[in-house]
């Protein structure tokens, strides 16, 4: 068809010694790439191998190095205690960061999240709901995070596509929130039923957020799903920019929004669901890592979804560092994130716009 | 200035559709029977009132909406039977409005067109930037491609999102409305565009409600009102203040039609 059709002919790339191709130098500038990720990896690669040795033996501080050949408690600790902790939490990041880039970008809404949409509410009640029934198999605990999660995330959408209030990213907020109360009631009452000797403290602990429970035998169970929904969402990272644009543009870009919405978001829903299930409720980083890479990187999906990945693992990461070093006590790592994150999140609608085009 | 009538392209039908009949509510149809066939490299501007179904027709023509009865083929194959990726290089609409949530590049959001020449997981490569930037070249655009979209204005962004058309590939643009709300002199530049488009063989199908510019772009029109087409014919027909007196029931003389061409 194309060589029917002069333009098309034109625009298509096999007439290229037509004049009006760009000069070697427009080139480039159009083919400036995003290293950010790059930066990114370096980074968190750096440290992750200073929090290998940041704790809080043999006394608080930086650990040295060479204690791991002598010392075999400092070794025990550093291999099966911190090391799969510290992979723990970069698989939680990485995943918190790239389910919220990723749903922000085909709900063509910055202000959402994961957490926002009642999937990590609905992952915490479907694990509370698992141990209250006296469940404790971490597999079955898991499924009925991931259920609950995948439930929630329908529910938030099949809401807002039926609010007659606002806009189209108000309603999403807004769903959110109902689906999101909806699910932290439902956990209060599992709370409230729950045996206050046995099982409330595992529940309570675990809605605040927490690194401690990662052990290798978690990390196994937990990573084949965590890094099938990373390599979704990877994989998506340029079609997510055209589930931003609206649906009937979408459609004429050869894209079937509806069915590769869902594949996104059930995706992401499974990522959050599955690590909630290990590391409890940790808040707030799929909404501020993706906002923070957008103001320094663009919103372009093939750099902000790794880039939030990253940012996200770095962000965790150093949180939980804080989390198990600071006090001699354990601080729950979701306490850290909201923390930090309410708080970069204030600073970010005070200091600049959340960036809507048009 | 009838485009459609000159040219070696005017050989058979390219987009077709026979008796379609639309409806949203079983009691309120919209489009009754329409039937219209659109040639190889021809441009058809479709006028009438509010609410006549011209949106309809344009999402009918595209393949977003399935019409109650009927047929659309094109180039004699039923439109239901070609894949999404199949029809959208033949084929791109451009909605009236567009919303935006995200500040894209105008470089990346032109390349989103290129989406159906590329792999269906793959990245845009360097020639995807080629073809993306020869399409903001035809819309007269070419050092428009580092600055964001929301830096541009209403008749910028129309004409980018015109670009990304084009970097489809394809061969059929239906436009709703591509020239509205926008100042005479981003109108202009705009119909400039189209019509040096048409002249290159791509076929265009537009509504308006600006019978200047039906005339300018000339080639075939046709008004649509109460769900059926009132009148086709050669857009120089659009002269005919009778019929538009008709469609609109207001009175037309030719020197009150408001005009920047």
């Amino acid at each position: 068809m194309k060589h029917e059709c002069p333009v098309s002919a034109m625009i298509d790339v096999s007439s290229s010694s037509d004049s009006h191709l760009p000069s070697n130098r427009t080139y480039r500038a159009i083919s400036q790439r995003s290293y950010l990720w790059f930066l990114l990896v370096i980074l968190l690669i750096a440290i992750a191998a200073l929090s290998l040795f940041i704790g809080r033996y043999p006394k608080p501080g930086i650990m040295n190095p060479a204690l791991l050949g002598t010392d075999s408690i400092a070794r025990q600790i550093v291999l099966n205690s911190r090391l799969p902790r510290i992979l723990g939490a970069i698989l939680l990041g990485l995943v918190l960061g790239g389910a919220g880039a990723s749903l922000q970008s085909i709900f063509s809404n910055p202000l959402i999240d994961a957490g926002f949409l009642g999937v990590s509410q609905g992952a915490a009640f479907g694990a509370a709901l698992a141990l209250v029934l006296g469940l404790r198999a971490y597999s079955v605990i898991a499924a009925l995070a991931f259920g609950m999660a995948v439930l929630a995330l329908a529910l938030s959408i099949w809401l807002s596509e039926r609010f007659r209030y606002g806009g189209q990213i108000l309603r999403l907020v807004l769903a959110g929130l109902a689906v999101s109360a909806f699910f932290s009631s439902l956990l209060s009452l599992m709370k409230y039923i729950a045996d206050p000797l046995h099982q409330l403290p595992d529940i309570v602990f675990w809605t605040m957020g927490s690194m401690v429970p990662m052990s290798w035998k978690r990390l196994e169970s937990a990573a084949p799903i965590a890094i099938l929904s990373l390599v979704v969402l990877y994989g998506m990272r340029w079609r997510v920019n055209l589930l931003s644009l609206d649906d009937a543009v979408a459609h004429s870009l050869g894209i079937r929004p509806s069915l590769e919405r869902r594949i996104v978001s059930v995706a992401a829903a499974a990522g959050v669901g599955v690590m909630t299930a290990v590391c409890g409720v940790v808040g707030w980083v799929g909404l501020i890592i993706p906002q923070i890479v957008r103001a320094v990187d663009g919103p372009d999906g093939r750099f902000v979804i790794p880039s939030s990945m990253l940012g996200g693992a770095i962000f965790v990461l150093i949180s939980d560092t804080i989390a198990r070093s600071v006090f001699s006590g354990e601080i729950p790592l979701g306490i850290i994130t909201s923390l930090l994150g309410a708080l970069s999140f204030a600073i970010l609608l005070t200091t600049r716009k959340v960036e809507l085009a048009r | 200035m009838n485009r459609s009538m000159n040219g070696p392209m005017n050989d058979g039908s390219f987009l077709s559709a026979r008796d379609i009949s639309f409806r949203w509510r079983q009691d309120q149809p919209l489009l009754e029977d329409i039937s219209l066939d659109v040639a190889r490299g021809q441009t058809l501007a479709i006028l009438g009132p509010n609410g006549a179904g011209k949106t309809t027709l344009l999402s009918i023509l595209s393949g977003r909406l399935s019409p109650r009865a009927g047929s659309i083929s094109l180039n004699r194959r039923s439109l239901n039977s070609y894949s999404a990726r199949e029809r959208s290089q033949l084929i791109a609409f451009l909605p009236q409005l567009e919303k935006l949530a995200f500040n894209y590049r105008v470089m990346d959001f032109v390349l989103m067109g290129r989406t159906p020449r590329m792999e269906v997981l793959a990245l845009p490569g360097l020639e995807d930037e080629e073809a993306a930037l020869q399409a903001l070249s035809l819309c007269k655009l070419d050092s428009f491609s580092m600055r964001n979209i929301g830096e541009l204005s209403g008749g910028e962004f129309q004409l980018v999102r015109i670009a990304r058309c084009l970097a489809q590939g394809a061969s059929i643009l239906i436009l709703d409305e591509p020239a509205s709300m926008l100042d005479p002199a981003h109108s202009r530049h705009i119909a400039d565009v189209l019509a040096s488009l048409a002249d290159s063989g791509i076929t265009i199908i537009y509504t308006t409600h600006d019978i200047e510019l039906g005339l300018f772009l000339g080639g075939e029109a046709l008004i649509l009102s109460g769900g059926m087409i009132q009148w086709s014919g050669p857009a120089e027909g659009l002269h005919n203040t009778e019929i538009l007196t008709r469609t609109y029931g207001i009175s037309f003389s030719n020197k009150e039609i408001p005009s920047a061409f």
